[in-house]
């Protein structure tokens, strides 16, 4: 599956991965332009192959770390301009300054309001305004 | 008094730090009297006496021997005084010391047992049955003293971990609650067609109620936080973080007529964020609670207490509350307002007041029903506040 033109939405959690498909979708983003990834080895795999139009990176994840994703992906060349929205479930405000070093582009706390994604998403013009 | 008190541990090993060799001799033959130390025609003799006469060698033997009690006498060769008790203390805090002295010093005296002495002895004054009992007594108390300290340090752990426990279950039920919330929206939103009325109405109170509980998970996520977080004290003007508040309120309802007193240049010292977090529960509520006043009053200003000493205040023109339950304000999850007339979760006074007891001040509240509210609040130190 190639990642060209799609968002790559790392999180673990299916049902949280249910809601944001649907979301996606009111927004004209179908299933087509979403590829997930269960955890952060996974997101590894499928940035290694392929540059995705964005990434929504949830903090928490098994295996590998979102820090650590996010990390790789502001090193390798062909991933390091990709707009990346955190996902943080913690109130720790560390992990949002952690990952604005890191070089994250914006972040979003978590359970995800998905009007203020959306509003995200039209300003990176991912969507149509 | 006549029996000898019980020792839990029967055979004691004493050290005596004293730099007059005849002195310590008397000593040795009034411990023999009291029976803390057998005779030297008794072979077994298992109760020891070890003898110094500087406190140099003494120190060198706390490092690596432990003692049942200290007992030293202050002016010596190589130290004198309270620089002696300090000394021993330091060396070995947790064995009981008694203070031997020629000097009728009661002053010294007081200040040897503050800083932690179990006894202070007059050598003129001891014989044989007080040096016995003033060491068994400070043995005793030692070891009690020594348990109460475990005890509240154990304690205090089991609260942390409790605490944090409670923390990470409310953290944890947050997503869970968060996909709910999402899916019930979904029905709402796109499927709303296919359900009757009655249905319908479940789902809006299901949607609701998931609302609910996350805003009091998020509740009760800032109280956690506000006994954890480190303080981070500096100067803060609480004049501009309550204009920021008025700003964001104001922004929120901007069909609510609110007329603002904010006096200008009102700084402290504290943690600027837990500080804001104060002011937004205070100016909040004050907010909430004049929904049904127009105009609504709301001030902010710097006030004397009782004693004289200042203190800020935020006051209303709102709904207020009966004085007799102004104790409960402050308790988590108490309200003194039904969810339909003014809602909330009832833990944001008691953030404020964790919040301010950690600043080493205080917080309290006056009101009559009908006639407002005014909450003050101290913020410890007398140099915490700048008032213009």
């Amino acid at each position: 599956m190639s990642l060209e033109q799609k968002i790559l939405l790392v999180e673990d959690d299916p049902a949280a991965v249910r809601i944001a498909l649907h979301a996606f979708a009111k927004s004209g983003l179908g299933e087509e332009r979403i590829v997930v990834a269960r955890d952060g080895r996974e997101a590894l795999r499928r940035l290694s192959q392929g540059t995705p139009r964005m990434v929504l990176l949830d903090l928490k994840l098994p295996r590998v770390g979102g820090l650590e994703v996010l990390e790789c992906i502001r090193q390798e060349e062909h991933t390091r301009d990709i707009p990346v929205i955190v996902l943080t479930n913690s109130d720790d405000d560390q992990d949002v300054v952690r990952s604005y070093d890191l070089g994250a582009n914006s972040y979003l706390r978590k359970p995800v309001d998905f009007h203020k994604l959306v509003a995200l998403l039209k300003q990176l013009g991912m969507v149509p305004a | 008094m006549g029996n000898p008190v019980a020792v839990g541990k029967a055979f004691l090993t004493i050290l005596l730090l004293e730099d007059n060799p005849a002195f310590a001799d008397l000593l040795r033959e009034w411990l023999v009297d009291a029976a803390l130390l057998q005779g030297p025609l008794t072979l077994l003799s298992r109760s020891q006496l070890l003898w110094e006469q500087r406190l140099e060698t003494v120190l060198a033997r706390l490092r690596k021997e432990r003692f049942d009690v200290i007992l030293a006498d202050l002016n010596l060769p190589d130290s004198s005084g309270l620089g002696t008790v300090d000394a021993l203390l330091d060396a070995a805090p947790q064995t009981p010391l008694v203070v031997l002295s020629g000097l009728d010093d009661e002053l010294l005296a007081i200040e040897a047992v503050r800083r932690g002495a179990q006894d202070y002895l007059l050598k003129k004054d001891v014989e044989s049955g007080l040096l016995g009992r003033a060491i068994r007594y400070a043995v005793e108390r030692n070891k009690a003293e020594v348990m109460v300290e475990r005890q509240a340090h154990q304690l205090a752990a089991a609260n942390r971990e409790l605490e944090s426990f409670a923390y990470s279950i409310a953290h944890d039920l947050r997503a869970p609650l968060g996909n709910i919330r999402g899916f019930a929206r979904i029905l709402m939103e796109d499927h709303a067609d296919e359900l009757s009325p009655a249905g319908r109405t479940h789902l809006k109170w299901l949607l609701d109620s998931a609302i609910q509980m996350e805003t009091r998970i998020a509740d009760y996520l800032k109280l956690s936080r506000s006994a954890r977080g480190k303080l981070q004290r500096q100067l803060v003007d609480l004049s501009a973080q309550a204009v920021a508040v008025a700003h964001d309120l104001g922004q929120q309802h901007p069909d609510r007529r609110v007329e603002w007193v904010i006096e200008p240049g009102l700084q402290a010292m504290g943690d600027p964020g837990f500080l804001a977090v104060v002011l937004e529960n205070l100016l909040g509520n004050a907010w909430k609670f004049t929904a049904q006043r127009d105009p609504a009053r709301i001030a902010f200003g710097v006030t004397v207490d009782r004693e004289g000493k200042p203190c800020f205040f935020v006051r209303d023109n709102g709904a207020g509350f009966d004085p007799e339950g102004a104790d409960d304000l402050f308790v988590p999850f108490l309200r003194l307002h039904s969810q339909e007339e003014f809602p909330g979760t009832g833990i944001g006074l008691a953030t404020v007041q964790r919040i301010i007891q950690r600043h080493g001040g205080a917080v309290w509240a006056e009101s009559q029903p009908d006639q407002g509210a005014t909450f003050f609040f101290s913020l410890g130190s007398r140099r915490a506040y700048t008032v213009p």
